[in-house]
């Protein structure tokens, strides 16, 4: 097992999900809503409601990501216990689709999180891949150059061995 | 470490959205013909399973956007 080089202080102590009794906290109860269907119909009327409606293009209007926004609300009820994780993960793409309809009917400039940048690549194969493609450009850059000093070399030295030979092919050398 | 999976769903969903095989025809039983295998049974009830339910409910969603964008 790899041991991680610096310890991680901001875990919860061993032990610490035993300090509650268990089925006291709402994610240990059975879930409110336990399909899809059930899910969405709780996150709708919310989503389409006037309250939460303005509170959301506000965030989006701060340049918060709809991804976190989406994650975040599912995360919340699943800790409310209204709907299990798997219920969550499976309405994710609806809630972010969701969240775009209604900046879209709102015509609100957002970030949907979903843009393939560099700072959202999590995957460390991503990074590892960008990073060697950068080098390789960098490598390449540097034969062109190479190459090209090569190749500005040998006209150099070809024109000096012109300007030398002054005279045609039959005339007599110097 | 991952703590934000919205990303990855939507992309998922939406992949397996464009490779979705097109659904072919079944021809209905015959008396002579062969019994239909179980298999076949299974993928007629595809729009039971939560992920299909899901993919058509972005469908419409998309749907609804592209006409917002296009008005």
């Amino acid at each position: 097992m790899l041991e991680p080089s610096t310890p991680k202080l901001d875990a919860p102590i061993p032990g610490h999900s035993l300090t509650a009794e268990l089925g006291s906290r709402p994610w240990q109860q059975p879930a409110q809503y336990t399909t899809v269907e059930d899910a969405l119909d709780y996150y709708i009327p919310r989503l389409e409601s006037e309250e939460v409606t303005s509170q959301l293009l506000d965030v989006l209007e701060m340049g918060i990501p709809v991804t976190t926004i989406a994650n975040t609300m599912q995360l919340g009820s699943v800790m409310e216990g209204k709907h299990s994780v798997d219920v969550g993960m499976l309405i994710l793409p609806v809630l972010v689709e969701l969240i775009m309809l209604i900046a879209d009917s709102a015509k609100v400039e957002y970030t949907s999180g979903l843009e393939k940048d560099k700072k959202m690549r999590g995957s460390l194969v991503d990074l590892a891949v960008s990073k060697f493609k950068e080098d390789k450009d960098k490598t390449e850059d540097g034969d062109t150059m190479e190459e090209k000093d090569d190749g500005k070399l040998v006209a150099d030295s070809m024109k000096q061995a012109a300007e030398e030979r002054v005279g045609g092919l039959m005339s007599r050398g110097a | 470490m991952l703590t934000n999976p919205s990303a990855i769903m939507h992309q998922n969903l939406s992949m397996a959205m464009k490779n979705r095989p097109e659904e072919k025809e079944v021809t209905s039983n015959t008396l002579m013909g062969p019994p239909k295998k179980q298999m076949t049974k299974a993928k007629d009830n595809d729009i039971l399973q939560p992920s299909r339910r899901i993919a058509s409910y972005l469908d419409t969603i998309r749907a609804k956007r592209e006409e917002i964008k296009n008005a």
